[in-house]
């Protein structure tokens, strides 16, 4: 079996997934108890306003039929008109889920290269006070959840100090540049805006640190613990018999099979990035998907909910095809035993 | 030589005009709930309306520190009977630069009635002609008598209706496609003292100063105003001592408000007589069927505890003592009626003639889950309810099920939690849909009151034109009501509003400038920038 055929299969599969999850939260979504033409509509709507609305959003047919008729709608890329925005679900999640986006991909790169250096480090110094330092600073990060972080930072390096901005992506002296990729920093280069772009990443420092502090700290400790384990295996004993440099040992035969786990957990990660992300985004007035999130939820907006939930189930698979495909790159065990199937 | 002189004084004046610096641009930057909505007929929140009164101008305006009625885009108008005619100022003009006219009336009110939301039930089945007689005046016959259009009209923004309909899409209303409103949910249409210069529901609406403002903006007004929506309570609080925002929104707890208060350059100000918190008792569930039993749970219940929830420091409670259903200054209220306190002696004594025994009675005692004040009042009537003997549950209900449980007699609890602030200057929007018979079973209508003679009052009060016959019509049924206990009358609402001494606000600050509306307040063009 090819690398490709793995990716297809993980994708077919990831498609039925996504078809349980709109059969799911159609349903919970319609169960949530309250009448959400009433409450779009407001409490002082007439009883025949909020009937004529049941029937325009098929409220009065069974589930089974407004099933169909949603997935209809959604293979045509309409998820309906949002009660709670009145604007079309479809919209509200094109303009907001990329802000959500670049934000889960800074956090993601934070991870990333503070995470492995941070275990790198601690493992080849282990039990120094290099490796104690590092082990606080983990204990630190996944000691509080994100969003009390957020309010932490925003507080110091914000409030205090004035370093960074409270709230927003943009100062009000900046104007975004023309949209091509939805990703604001993306967008200012290749506007060549590097003023906006500065702001840009001015506003998006401390959100995204926030976001990424527990994860730093889980992938340092995963990090750290493989690679302890892998640098008391005979294969490294043999590298230091052939007297390979301390960096070639630790990059290229210690920290490769230790990467293997740790990648799982980056994906598991991506998604926790996700959830943690309409915290940090409320805390920090980012405009992105989060606010109308959870307003769809208070608000019973039934098409919101289901767009939002679709939307971000489709995410957190597209991540974890993504580290399939990155663990079947790193480790040629499972590149090759796919070839070989 | 002395002509020489002036010639040269009046260029040099002219001169230092001219190269004089341009005056800073002052911006205003505040913050409400989310989503504002742009569009008028979809008004229905605090931050919908601070938008509308805003970017649009209705015929007339609620009265400053009255209950009057003030003209706007109307110079002047009559009632006879059920036809009410308006007059429109001759200058008055969009933001397009096309004029006001009779026909940009009757399409705002055809636009806001057909499509059924927002304050739409304000206008909706009363009109039975709408003509423009002239271009500068619109007459309305109404299908029957119904005083409060007049104060309802003030609810009524007027669209450029030539530039809705060059912007609308296909949609359900035949001729008038969408009627604009995908066009009016991002874009302004209005003649009011601000227009929009961008507008994100979710974010930000930034609103520039109309210079062409038919009744004139000073210039000490802002320039700019920055309305974001949804900022969260930490955030807020952060960019308010940092001077990022000039005015917060009611919505922040009281501690917080205590706190921002009492720094260097921040203050309180405040704004009632809007609405008050009410307890709605079912009056179809036993006990609280017994009139007797009411009463006695009325005067049991800690109105003081209650207030000390609310108190900010020794001189700012965000709440006042009530008087009845009306708030203070409604129509028909009575300004020296005695405040609801609590009275053990009274409340045994009416209990003491309550069919019912106190201790054979479970009360169900609900609270709206996201208002979490409420589990506290909720905890308050637990504890009053209980030196009578009676044992009782305090009930957690998220809004839709409490609107669901509502609308049948014997599913709604035995107390109800309600604020109702007033839509309208008129006392009509706030106890009619409270207490007739026509909407037992809504939100605020929970005590399934269910009376033909308050009933008769509420309709009389809306038949009568006269407003000396009326404010007698209100204060009868006011009386009738509080003899009839549906309601424990909690306490009247004063929002707070955290502001930076960066801007004054005189709706705000003093009782005579003040509007007695749901954000009548925030209009931008009476704020004055320092």
């Amino acid at each position: 079996m090819s690398v490709w055929r793995f990716l297809a299969r993980r994708l077919v599969a990831s498609l039925f997934v996504l078809a349980g999850v709109s059969v799911l939260i159609f349903c919970l979504a319609r169960v949530i108890p309250g009448d959400p033409a009433r409450i779009a509509l407001g409490p002082n709507a007439e009883r025949e306003q909020v009937e004529a609305m049941r029937h325009e959003l098929w409220l009065d047919r069974p589930l089974a039929e407004q099933y169909v008729r949603f997935v209809g709608g959604a293979l045509r890329g309409d998820l309906g008109i949002s009660l709670y925005n009145h604007r079309p679900v479809m919209e509200t999640i094109r303009r907001t889920l990329p802000v959500t986006v670049e934000l889960i991909l800074a956090a993601a790169v934070l991870t990333a290269l503070i995470g492995v250096p941070m275990g790198i480090v601690a493992a080849r110094w282990r039990d120094g006070a290099i490796d104690n330092i590092t082990r606080l600073i983990s204990l630190l990060g996944a000691a509080a959840p994100s969003f009390v972080w957020a309010i932490l930072l925003m507080l110091g390096f914000a409030y205090t100090l004035q370093i960074f901005p409270i709230a927003g992506r943009l100062s009000e002296a900046m104007h975004a540049p023309p949209s091509v990729t939805g990703l604001l920093l993306v967008d200012c280069v290749i506007a060549g805006q590097w003023a906006v772009l500065g702001d840009g990443l001015r506003h998006i420092c401390l959100p995204a640190l926030a976001l990424s502090l527990s994860g730093i700290a889980q992938i340092a400790r995963m990090t750290r613990a493989n690679m302890v384990e892998v640098y008391d295996s005979a294969h490294i004993e043999l590298a230091r018999a052939f007297a390979f440099s301390e960096a070639s040992m630790a990059l290229k035969y210690a920290l490769r099979p230790a990467l293997i786990p740790t990648l799982t957990l980056f994906g598991l990660q991506i998604a926790a990035l996700l959830g943690n992300a309409f915290l940090v985004e409320a805390v920090f007035g980012y405009p992105g998907i989060a606010q109308f999130g959870v307003q769809a939820i208070l608000q019973k907006d039934l098409n919101g909910i289901v767009g939002c939930v679709l939307v971000i189930a489709a995410a957190f698979l597209a991540a974890n095809v993504a580290v399939d495909l990155a663990v079947a790159f790193v480790d040629p065990r499972i590149r090759l035993g796919a070839r070989r199937g | 030589m002395r002509g020489l002189f002036h010639i040269t004084l009046a260029g040099l004046i002219a001169a230092g005009i001219a190269t004089a610096p341009a005056r800073a641009e002052t911006v205003l930057r505040t913050e409400e709930t989310a989503p504002g909505e742009l569009d008028p007929a979809r008004v229905s929140k605090y931050s919908d309306g601070m938008l509308a009164f805003n970017v649009y101008d209705a015929l007339v305006l609620p009265g400053a520190g009255t209950a009057q009625i003030e003209p706007l885009l109307a110079e002047s108008w009559t009632v006879e009977g059920q036809v009410y005619t308006f007059k429109l100022r001759p200058d008055a003009k969009f933001h397009s630069g096309n004029r006001v006219t009779a026909d940009d009336v009757i399409f705002s009110l055809n636009r806001m009635a057909t499509m059924g939301t927002g304050f739409s039930f304000l206008f909706r089945n009363r009109v039975e002609t709408a003509e423009a007689v002239d271009a500068r005046t619109v007459r309305f016959t109404l299908k029957s008598p119904f005083a409060p259009f007049l104060a309802n009209m003030a609810r009524l923004p007027i669209l450029d209706s030539k530039l809705v309909m060059a912007n609308k899409k296909d949609g359900q209303y035949g001729a008038f496609g969408d009627y604009g409103q995908e066009w009016l949910m991002a874009h302004d249409a209005g003649s009011g003292a601000y227009r929009i210069e961008s507008h994100n529901p979710q974010e930000l609406s930034v609103m520039v100063k109309n210079k062409d403002y038919v009744l004139g903006v000073p210039d000490a007004a802002p320039d700019v105003v920055r309305l974001r929506y949804g900022l969260d309570a930490a955030t807020i609080r952060a960019m308010i001592s940092r001077g990022e925002l000039d005015i917060a929104s009611q919505w922040m707890a009281p501690e917080v408000k205590r706190a921002l208060s009492s720094q260097p350059g921040m203050r309180l100000v405040n704004e009632y007589g809007l609405g008050q918190f009410y307890i709605q008792m079912n009056t179809k569930k036993a006990p609280l069927d017994d009139v007797h039993c009411r009463r006695a749970l009325a005067y049991a219940f800690d109105y003081n505890a209650a207030l000390s929830l609310l108190t900010i420091n020794k001189t700012t409670v965000a709440g006042k003592p009530s008087r009845g259903p009306l708030p203070d200054g409604a129509m028909g209220a009575d300004p020296n009626a005695p405040v609801f306190a609590q009275d053990m002696d009274k409340a045994r004594a009416e209990q003491a003639q309550c069919k019912y025994k106190a201790a054979d009675s479970k009360l169900e005692i609900s609270w709206i889950a996201v208002v979490a004040i409420e589990e506290r009042f909720g905890l308050i009537m637990q504890q009053s309810f209980a030196a009578l003997g009676y044992p009782s549950d305090v009930v957690r209900l998220p809004y839709p099920l409490y609107t669901d449980r509502a609308s049948k007699a014997e599913t709604t609890p035995h107390f109800s939690q309600i604020y109702v602030n007033s839509i309208t200057p008129d006392p009509d929007a706030v106890i009619y849909n409270m207490y007739h018979s026509q909407v037992a079973g809504t939100w605020q209508a929970t005590s399934w009151l269910l009376n033909p003679e308050v009933d008769a009052l509420l309709d009389k009060g809306r038949n009568t034109v006269d407003p000396a016959a009326r404010a007698t019509i209100y204060n009868d049924v006011r009386q009738k009501i509080i003899d009839l206990q549906p309601t424990i009358y909690g306490f009247q609402n004063v929002a707070l509003f955290v502001a930076r001494d960066t801007v004054d606000i005189p709706a705000l600050q003093d009782p005579a400038k003040m509007r007695h509306v749901n954000a009548a307040n925030f209009m931008f063009r009476q704020m004055l920038m320092k």
